[in-house]
């Protein structure tokens, strides 16, 4: 009771509330991807959400010695990083990374000065190791035939021929090409992206997302791709491009927290992942240019500190100077 | 009645058992006087507080017997300190200080923001007191030569109280609904284009920030020759509309309550006085002060009763500063102990709105670390 303090007035969402908007756009484009694509998958994500609660229940139960429900934003983690891989890979491959992503990226990392997306560890993890399943984008149901599989990112990777974006935008991809390469939908997650830009919207306007990073990481995405080349349509549409800027970058948690911050990283995540799918081994990148962009996290926040009392400073000597002649004592 | 005197630095002159009639000093300070607000026998009278129990005026009333109004800007500041004028929008800093300070002064801002949500008192006296408002604009404006009178109005309230701007011949400035769009700080940041730097007045700056109530009491004074001893407030309960009272300050909150019959059940209920942004928790037996602009009783929310969280470095904080300070990155520093000159500076700049606070995802009190991290700075 009287640990209560003013303001005794609240605005906006609570962590809580946060974590279930984010959790139900995620659910959202699940059941998308069940109904289109595959009608396992939604039963599997919801399987996948319960080993996660359990991974969670399981490290408090060790660390506490005490029973507690799990966090919601573990629950969001697991999400992300089972809508990021392909859809029938292997369960315990899953369970590895999220593992990882829940032990070693929320529990273990989360109180230090080190933020990085769980999310995204659990999954890079799972490049390391299951390199070659993470790859595979099996056709729903059917096994590796005579025809190899691409998804329309790794279409324009290897063979340097575009699917149509706006096709990718309804999330409409299917067919072949040239009868070498069954053309697949990507992981669950991506395959819808005007689903996720307008799930972003409303996230927004709920309070719960940030525009900046979002929007700076497009922006830079889009400048790099222009300067560097690369056919813009397709790499907006395809890949993870559109889930990364509404999930992704705007993670709060391994994000800066400043404006300044936010607009830096997203500038700088969008750049980096427009030149690692030019120049790296993987066809997408946004794993490794978000997560180099998590480490300097802390520097980008400590700038806009430092540079924001800078500014204050030189202001208040600035007055200090003209208001004796402006005011003046009389 | 009793008065919460020693925010003021003012000592009693009066003993237990004297009889006094309102209006009458009953305790004296450097920079303003105390007046009671009603007649009756002085029960106790010390450091902390007078209590005074309602009775037959005595028949020797020595009221204050001023006849001229004031000419200069040091016959206002002696008036001010007679009749016991604070800042009535909430902060209670003697008035006479504020106006005794030898700054030549251009604009007299009229602030009738009231961001805080809720409280409409500086409205309606505005809208129901009219004349004593004007004249206590036009005392000011005549004692001290100001040359432009700005009436700061929020956007909701620039329909209505815009043709009161015309009448005084103000200008009208119209700020955001927004909190903390009232801050002096921010009002003078409009008008004069730029941001003040911590540590400067307003005054010093040639402006002069006066809340409606305050120059309502001066206007009391001028027309009726009254002191300040009594304080136009609003009161705020979930059920029923808004009242907006006139109370002789020092009566008790419960006295409040009992009159309009408000139930207030300290297990479910909060009572607050002053806005629900930079008010302070009360109890019934909370005294009525100068500064008390409003009461609300509110039904306890469930999110103010959680407990702190981990920061999850949402940016709330950095969207609603008005003065785009980094509030979590003060938190931060303070909580590790790492002082900076660049936490001092933006200490310094932040004025503890608690915009911060309000919006918290993590339920973490911003503004308390502020406010112990200035009080550790100054000491």
């Amino acid at each position: 009771m009287n640990t209560i303090v003013s303001p005794f007035l609240r605005r906006g969402p609570n962590a809580r509330d946060m974590m279930t908007g984010m959790l139900a756009c995620l659910t959202v484009a699940t059941v998308h991807f069940g109904l289109r694509y595959d009608a396992q998958f939604p039963a599997r994500y919801a399987l996948y959400l319960v080993l996660a609660s359990l991974i969670d229940i399981f490290y408090v139960l060790l660390k506490d010695g005490r029973l507690a429900l799990p966090r919601a934003s573990t629950l969001v983690t697991a999400a992300l990083l089972v809508l990021s891989v392909p859809a029938r890979i292997p369960w315990w491959q899953i369970v590895a990374g999220l593992l990882v992503a829940i032990l070693f990226g929320k529990r273990v990392v989360d109180p230090g000065a080190l933020r990085v997306n769980p999310m995204l560890l659990g999954r890079l993890f799972m490049m390391l190791v299951f390199a070659d399943s993470i790859q595979t984008w099996l056709a729903p149901g059917a096994e590796i035939d005579a025809l190899s599989s691409a998804t329309p990112l790794g279409l324009q990777a290897s063979e340097g021929v575009a699917y149509s974006p706006l096709k990718i935008w309804m999330g409409d991809i299917h067919g072949d090409w040239e009868g070498i390469y069954a053309i697949l939908p990507g992981a669950p997650g991506e395959v819808l992206p005007l689903l996720t830009l307008l799930c972003g919207l409303v996230l927004y306007m709920l309070g719960i997302l940030d525009w900046r990073s979002g929007v700076m990481y497009i922006a830079g995405f889009a400048l790099t791709c222009v300067a560097l080349d690369m056919p813009l349509g397709i790499h907006l549409a395809a890949g993870a491009t559109i889930f990364t800027a509404v999930y992704i970058v705007t993670d709060p948690r391994s994000m800066p927290g400043s404006k300044f911050g936010r607009l830096a990283a997203g500038v700088l995540a969008g750049a980096l992942n427009a030149g690692i799918r030019k120049h790296g081994f993987y066809p997408e990148g946004v794993v490794l240019a978000v997560l180099f962009v998590n480490l300097l996290g802390p520097t980008l926040d400590r700038i806009a500190f430092q540079g924001r009392a800078y500014l204050l400073r030189r202001r208040a000597k600035a007055r200090s100077q003209d208001s004796v002649c402006v005011c003046g004592m009389p | 009645m009793d008065a919460g005197i020693n925010r003021c630095r003012v000592a009693p002159i009066v003993q237990t058992g004297a009889a006094v009639a309102e209006g009458e000093i009953v305790a004296q300070g450097e920079s303003l006087a105390m007046h009671a607000s009603v007649s009756g026998v002085v029960e106790r009278a010390d450091a902390e507080q007078i209590v005074i129990r309602r009775g037959l005026a005595p028949s020797t009333v020595s009221a204050l017997k001023e006849t001229s109004c004031p000419q200069n800007a040091a016959d206002l500041a002696r008036i001010a300190r007679e009749m016991g004028l604070v800042g009535m929008g909430g902060g209670m800093f003697p008035a006479s200080v504020k106006l005794g300070t030898g700054w030549q002064i251009h604009t007299l801002v009229v602030n009738a923001v009231e961001c805080e949500p809720g409280i409409q008192i500086d409205e309606a006296l505005i809208l129901h007191d009219t004349d004593t408002v004007r004249s206590g604009i036009d005392c000011v404006t005549a004692a001290l030569a100001i040359k432009r009178r700005v009436l700061v109005v929020k956007r909701t309230a620039a329909n209505h109280i815009g043709s009161f701007a015309a009448s005084c011949a103000a200008d009208v400035l119209t700020m955001p609904n927004r909190y903390p769009a009232g801050a002096e700080k921010l009002i003078v940041a409009r008008l004069d284009g730029r941001m003040p730097p911590a540590g400067l007045l307003p005054v010093q700056c040639g402006y002069l920030v006066l809340s409606v109530a305050s120059l309502w009491a001066i206007g009391r004074w001028q027309l009726y020759r009254e002191p300040s001893i009594l304080r136009p407030l609003s009161l705020v309960t979930p059920s029923r509309p808004t009242r907006n009272l006139l109370v002789p300050i020092g009566t008790a909150l419960s006295h409040i309550l009992n009159t309009y019959g408000i139930g207030y059940n300290p297990e479910a209920h909060l009572l607050v006085t002053g806005g629900l942004m930079m008010g302070a928790r009360a109890t019934p037996k909370t005294p009525i002060l100068k500064g008390t602009n409003a009461i609300f009783v509110q039904p306890i929310l469930r999110r103010l009763i959680r407990p702190e969280e981990p920061c999850l470095l949402c940016g709330a904080c950095f969207d609603v500063c008005p003065l785009n300070l980094h509030p979590i990155g003060m938190v931060e520093r303070i909580k590790s102990g790492r002082r900076s000159p660049a936490l001092a500076t933006q200490l310094d700049e932040c004025f503890l709105c608690g915009a911060c606070s309000a919006v918290c995802p993590a339920e973490i009190p911003l503004v308390q670390y502020f406010r112990d991290a200035k009080r550790g700075l100054r000491a």
